[in-house]
């Protein structure tokens, strides 16, 4: 009979990746570069864009290290669920 | 539409190492994680739009490239539109480059921008600021920093006196020109026309953000406003800075004595000039006429001799002196002063602009007609005057028949005038007695005036039979019984209109008036006093007063040769055939009242006289 908790400790494995990759993402130099953008720097219509688009780099860096967290606990939720089904049935084979 | 790019070197150099530190942090995120897949599809994205984007932009900035793509511009200390490039590149070092890729669409006011443009106008030489899109431009950021407290604090900041002085004066001549062209051509052109409502949105806009910095800090002193700026330009920004009466009137003043002073673009120019626009400012400025006129009977040139339209000017000097606006005590301090002015020392400076259209006297006689009980004898404390030197000043500019006219034809605000005097004192027991004895008064002056000017025409005759009547109305209101009583209202008082109106009663008919101004005195006091009894006896009867039986009083006679004597005749046998008692007693004082104080008073003047 196959052991059920490599599965589990897969996820698990899998979650802390993505919660790794999900810190790594909210400490990167592009979520603040925005700020050596502004108009002590250069100013003009060009650079104003950049300078938006430099913010909205930090939004979308944000979005994806929360989008990540939340795949993160999506998978910590199958691996206790995988964990949980694993037991009551060594439960049940146990029973008489 | 700046078509610039300005940029520290410094600056963009760290910017650049940063850039590049990120792109290789960008790079070193990996995931094969299919959960990971949108999270690192955006990272991509932003790596991506760093490195084909914004790494070219800082390296072509930053190497020779930027000579050929970018080229450098020297920018003039005094380009208002690119006023924000120009002070960065003159003040701090800055390098500003031709931008290909910018658009054509104004950026959004920074506070940097209005701080450039205020030390731009403060530093930079503005004579050449000609073009219609400059000034669209101008009016445009203008706009923006007056709508926002810290962009005009900003602009403020960076703005000097000989920036504000600057601005107006160029701003204000061209304006002049605008307008003297409007008026004597009849009209513009469009671009003309345009540039002409941007200057004067362009003053909205100055005014508004200093009207604003003014309402944080009350005390700022404006007296700036007088020293380096032409009058004109000055006024044009006054007018938008939501002055109290007394500090309008206080600038105003000083504004008209030196535009009077000459040399300016306006004078003599068409269209309004510094004291239109001031008086047009202070016409709209609750209490700031009043204030004027009482600063300006120091220097009466200031309030006759200073505005383009002497019709503007005439509208200020009647409100300013009007019982509205002005205390009778005031009054007393300006009002004789200004007709005596008017009378003896004003002269107009025949082929100017802002000469009046109307005689000094005439302009005089204005003034006086709303104080008329002032110049009697009986108000003659009032003002100071001793017996009839009141009557003596008014018949001193009332002396012909233009003039006489010209007081008949303002009956309602001499009408307005003498209710003004005699309601002040409503509280007194004495008010009705006090309201007839005025009344009589004012009737005995008017009829002093018109016996001098010998009037023998139907038109002036119908003139002093309706300053008569609006002054009667007045007085009603103050009669036994309250202000329910007014002309026409109760059927003696209809009785006497009608009577008169089918008679064809003196001042009516030419021919009785001309012949015998007698007669029309005695007529005027007979009328005067039946009405005042047919007021008093309707309020009574619809009071209850008196019984509801009770016949009307007479009316004159107007077939009498002594309509006076005639109507006190009839008027004793009416009271002797009514038992009304006390209310009995009370008409026959009100009677005798109107007709001894009225001979009192024309006696009084003639004496004067």
């Amino acid at each position: 009979m196959p052991t059920p908790a490599p599965v589990a400790d897969v996820l698990l494995e899998r979650a802390r990746s993505l919660r790794r990759l999900a810190r790594t993402i909210e400490s990167l130099d592009a979520m603040l570069l925005y700020r050596r953008a502004g108009i002590d720097t250069w100013i003009g219509p060009t650079p104003q864009r950049c300078f938006d688009e430099l913010l909205a780099a930090r939004s979308t860096l944000t979005r994806a290290a929360d989008e990540l967290g939340r795949n993160a606990a999506q998978l910590e939720r199958r691996a206790a669920q995988s964990r949980t089904t694993v037991s009551l049935a060594g439960l049940s084979s146990s029973m008489p | 539409m700046t078509g610039f790019m300005g940029y520290d070197d410094e600056r963009v150099r760290f910017l650049r190492q940063a850039t590049q530190r990120a792109v290789a942090q960008l790079d070193g995120v990996r995931s094969n994680d299919p959960d990971a897949s949108i999270a690192m599809s955006n990272v991509r994205n932003v790596q991506r739009a760093l490195v084909d984007q914004w790494l070219p932009l800082m390296e072509a900035l930053l190497s020779c490239q930027a000579l050929d793509a970018h080229g450098p511009v020297a920018l003039d200390a005094g380009d208002l539109t690119n006023s924000r490039f120009a002070v960065l590149q003159r003040l701090y070092g800055w390098s500003i480059v031709n931008d290909p890729l910018s658009s054509a669409s104004d950026p959004a006011i920074t506070q940097d921008q209005a701080q450039a443009l205020g030390w731009t106008l403060s530093n930079g030489q503005l004579a050449e600021l000609v073009s219609n899109d400059e000034l669209k431009w101008l009016r445009h950021t203008l706009d923006a920093i007056a709508a926002q407290r810290r962009l005009g604090d900003a602009f403020l900041s960076n703005m000097t006196q000989h920036g504000w002085a600057q601005l107006c004066n160029l701003l204000g001549d061209e304006r002049i020109r605008l307008v003297s062209m409007r008026t004597v051509e009849g009209g513009l052109s469009v671009d003309n026309h345009t540039r002409l409502a941007d200057i004067d949105a362009v003053f909205a806009a100055l005014g508004a953000t200093l009207a604003d910095a003014r309402h944080q800090s009350p005390a700022t002193e404006m007296s700036w406003l007088l020293t380096d700026m032409h009058p004109y330009g000055a006024a044009l920004l006054v007018q938008h800075l939501r002055l109290t009466a007394d500090e309008l009137v206080v600038l105003s003043t000083e504004l008209i004595a030196r535009y009077r002073t000459g040399g300016w673009a306006d004078v003599q120019r068409a269209g309004p000039g510094t004291a239109d626009l001031l008086m047009t400012t202070m016409l709209n400025t609750r209490g700031a006429a009043a204030v004027f006129i009482k600063r300006a009977v120091h220097d009466p040139a200031l309030l006759f001799d200073a505005a383009h339209d002497s019709a503007l000017m005439r509208r200020l000097v009647i409100l300013g002196t009007s019982p509205a606006q002005m205390s009778v005590a005031d009054a007393g301090t300006v009002v004789p002063d200004l007709i005596r002015y008017l009378r003896d020392r004003y002269t107009p400076q025949v082929g100017f602009y802002g000469q009046p259209d109307a005689t000094p006297r005439a302009l005089a006689v204005d003034i006086a007609a709303p104080w008329l009980l002032q110049f009697t004898s009986v108000h003659g404390t009032d003002w100071g005057f001793t017996s009839g030197q009141g009557a003596q000043l008014l018949a001193s500019i009332v002396t012909d028949a233009d003039a006489f006219a010209r007081l008949a034809v303002q009956r309602e605000r001499i009408a307005d005038g003498f209710r003004t005097t005699i309601t002040a004192n409503v509280a007194d027991a004495n008010a009705a007695r006090h309201a007839v004895h005025d009344l009589a008064a004012v009737l005995a002056l008017i009829d002093t005036l018109a016996r001098q000017q010998a009037i023998a025409h139907a038109n002036e005759a119908q003139q002093l039979w309706d300053i008569g009547f609006a002054l009667i109305a007045s007085a009603t209101s103050m009669l036994p019984g309250g202000a329910a009583a007014t002309l026409g209202s109760g059927a003696a008082l209809v009785a006497l209109r009608a009577v008169l109106v089918r008679e064809g009663i003196a001042p009516r008919s030419p021919g009785r008036v001309a012949h015998d101004t007698l007669y029309a005195l005695d007529w005027q006091t007979t009328v005067a006093a039946a009405a005042v009894i047919a007021a008093s006896f309707d309020q009574m009867r619809r009071q209850g007063t008196i019984p509801v039986s009770t016949p009307l009083p007479p009316l004159p006679d107007p077939t009498s040769p002594n309509p006076g004597a005639a109507y006190s005749a009839d008027f004793e046998a009416w009271l002797d055939a009514n038992a009304l008692g006390a209310q009995g007693v009370l008409l026959s004082e009100l009677k005798q009242t109107i007709a001894s104080v009225h001979e009192a008073e024309r006696n009084a003047v003639d004496l004067a006289a």
